[in-house]
């Protein structure tokens, strides 16, 4: 249980340094939207950035920062989308395997002949404790390692990476039988890459695994012309910001490259500038909050997009092209969009993308139904959790193994006396 | 002969009663109603539909209003069928075969994921010779008794085609409700109307697609 009294004075002086934030926060948006004309207005901010040669935003070819851009109208689509999740091994059960569940949705709106309207489906996948123990022992990749999330839930990084297979499997199987032609755009629940995981991730096989499923599905997507995007709800990302930034630095202002003093620390914290430093202003700003203001009380309108250079999007395309991203008013909240650039750079396919999007938040209340029904279709609820295990126990048990496996915390809890 | 409807299959039961899950939403069969359970012992158990209700199938969703003009909410929400289900209960009144059925309880429950029918009227007939149906019908907890035997006997009168057995139905509810005098009284005053002057039951609405 848990003694809410405890925590009411602790909440209290947290909830005024919230309030101080967002007085700082209110101010720093207002100097975000002057720097980001600013920033629209030079012409070689590109060429700077590129000189800077590091993984960061930068104004995309032939495109003003500065614009935004109304939802499109859209005819009949289809829209698919694919979410996982899992029952972690429990080593206090009787035996700890576990279960990965991806999920999907698919929903035609103007459905071509013989096609189902809407299709939810989940596909679980059985596996036996043995890798997740092993590898993440062998490799040191234990909670602590790869992933914060999975640390902070107890989740072997390992258990991470099985998921995100089983959803690109599947986001490949959806573009192999359920896409129609000219019609068709594939949602993603978080960024379209999984950056910060193939980044870390340690065993070689792993990461070369995945990335070959994601180029896999790149592929395929551009084949079939079907955009594909990461849409991600409440994002903290910062990369336009830091692209703002590095316009505040005098010497890109005044027509050349960042200053000696800002190649040191532009992408430090950007919570944690030094005094003196030239981006300090915009410190601790995030994207989410540049673009609420751009596009206040403007639903289904997204911003321009900006395009993101990192090692990790050119090992995926080979070096072939790039990905950006926008930011969208959904009518609830900014949400942040990833994408390959052979998607806005062909007009029809981000109109599509974009009309189809909004029209997804409209009828999903600000969130794509159909991320939302992809989530639902995958998710693992308590009560699944225990039938799950109480299945196990009972083939087991039916084999004879004693119900006795189980540990004895397990049992208590099962069991609380009083 | 056409083969008749699958109104749905069992979902849970007991032996007194059936929770049948509809093969198609919103095409439950009317409150009142007799349905048969084919079971694989030969042995078909018999009900009389007590509660039809729709929700969603998963427990942990919450039904919202949507705000959205007839016909706009089949449109943006195609998914929408699959997460709703249409069930309805049966007090099980007895059980028979071809040859007979009697107004008695199963010996055995009827076993989950049977197909559930409409009842035949020769079947109802069957069933409602001896009044003894109609003991179960007044042992419902939570249902609207008066209205509960007001369907289910007429249901019966028109399986038999004449009032001949009315009497004899009347009499024998009237010894089952000797405490509740409000509820039989209503029954007699309703029962005693022509069918013709009380609203027929609403036809289930064309729903995603659904032409009937």
């Amino acid at each position: 249980m848990l003694d809410l009294e405890a925590l009411v004075s602790e909440m209290h002086g947290l909830a005024e340094e919230v309030v101080r934030s967002v007085e700082q926060t209110r101010a720093q948006r207002t100097a975000g939207l002057q720097q980001l004309e600013t920033a629209g207005a030079l012409d070689h901010l590109r060429d700077a950035v590129e000189d800077f040669k590091q993984d960061m935003a930068l104004p995309a070819l032939g495109l003003d920062m500065r614009e935004t851009h109304p939802a499109p109208s859209v005819d009949d689509y289809t829209v698919m989308a694919t979410d996982g999740s899992q029952v972690a091994p429990d080593y206090h059960h009787i035996a700890p395997w576990y279960v990965i569940n991806s999920g999907c949705a698919v929903f035609r709106y103007g459905a071509p002949e013989g096609r189902s309207r809407a299709h939810l489906a989940s596909y679980p996948l059985l596996k036996p404790p043995g890798r997740a123990l092993r590898t993440a022992d062998e490799t040191g990749d234990g909670p602590r390692g790869t992933d914060a999330r999975a640390a902070a839930v107890g989740m072997p990084p390992v258990l991470e990476v099985d998921r995100l297979k089983e959803e690109l499997n599947l986001a490949c199987r959806l573009l192999a039988t359920e896409a129609d032609p000219e019609r068709t755009v594939l949602l993603l629940d978080g960024p379209l890459v999984q950056w910060r995981m193939l980044d870390t991730l340690r065993r070689p096989a792993d990461r070369a695994e995945i990335v070959g499923l994601f180029q896999r599905l790149l592929t395929q997507a551009l084949e079939s012309r079907t955009p594909v995007a990461g849409f991600i709800s409440r994002s903290r990302a910062i990369e336009w910001i830091t692209l703002l930034r590095f316009t505040l630095c005098p010497e890109v202002a005044a027509g050349g490259g960042l200053c000696a003093q800002c190649r040191q620390t532009l992408l430090g914290r950007n919570e944690e500038p030094r005094p003196g430093d030239h981006h300090l202003a915009l410190a601790g700003l995030r994207d989410i909050e540049l673009a609420g203001e751009l596009l206040r009380d403007q639903p289904g309108r997204r911003t321009a997009i900006v395009e993101l250079r990192s090692k990790v999007w050119s090992e995926l395309t080979q070096g072939a092209g790039t990905a950006g991203f926008f930011y969208m008013n959904t009518g609830t909240e900014i949400a942040r969009v990833e994408l390959p650039r052979w998607v806005w750079q062909d007009e029809t396919l981000l109109q599509r993308l974009h009309g189809v999007l909004w029209d997804q938040c409209q009828v999903g209340g600000g969130y794509p139904m159909v991320l939302a029904e992809a989530h639902e279709a995958a998710v693992v609820r308590g009560p699944d959790r225990d039938c799950f295990y109480a299945l196990i126990e009972r083939i087991l048990i039916e084999r004879g193994v004693s119900q006795s496996a189980m540990s004895a915390k397990a049992l208590s809890k099962r069991r609380p006396m009083a | 002969m056409s083969e008749p409807a699958v109104l749905g299959e069992i979902v849970g039961s007991d032996s007194q009663g059936l929770e049948i899950e509809c093969h198609r939403l919103y095409c439950a069969p009317a409150f009142g109603s007799f349905i048969r359970a084919d079971c694989p012992s030969g042995i078909s158990q018999f009900g009389v539909v007590t509660c039809v209700r729709t929700g969603p199938v998963d427990g942990n969703r919450i039904v919202q209003a949507h705000r959205m003009a007839p016909g706009e909410l089949e449109q943006r929400k195609p998914h929408l069928p699959s997460l709703l289900r249409t069930t309805f209960t049966a007090r099980v009144v007895g059980y028979g075969n071809d040859h007979g059925q009697v107004a008695a309880t199963p010996a055995h429950p009827a076993r989950l994921h049977c197909f559930v029918y409409a009842a035949a009227t020769a079947e109802i007939r069957g069933l409602t010779a001896t009044p003894g149906f109609l003991r179960p019908l007044t042992q419902i907890p939570d249902a609207p008794l008066e209205d509960l035997l007001v369907a289910a006997l007429q249901a019966a009168r028109e399986a038999w085609g004449t009032d001949e057995k009315l009497i004899q139905w009347g009499k024998y509810l009237a010894r089952l409700l000797h405490r509740d005098y409000v509820t039989l009284e209503g029954v007699f005053q309703r029962l005693g109307q022509p069918v013709s002057s009380q609203p027929g039951w609403e036809a289930p609405a064309a729903f995603f697609g659904q032409t009937s």
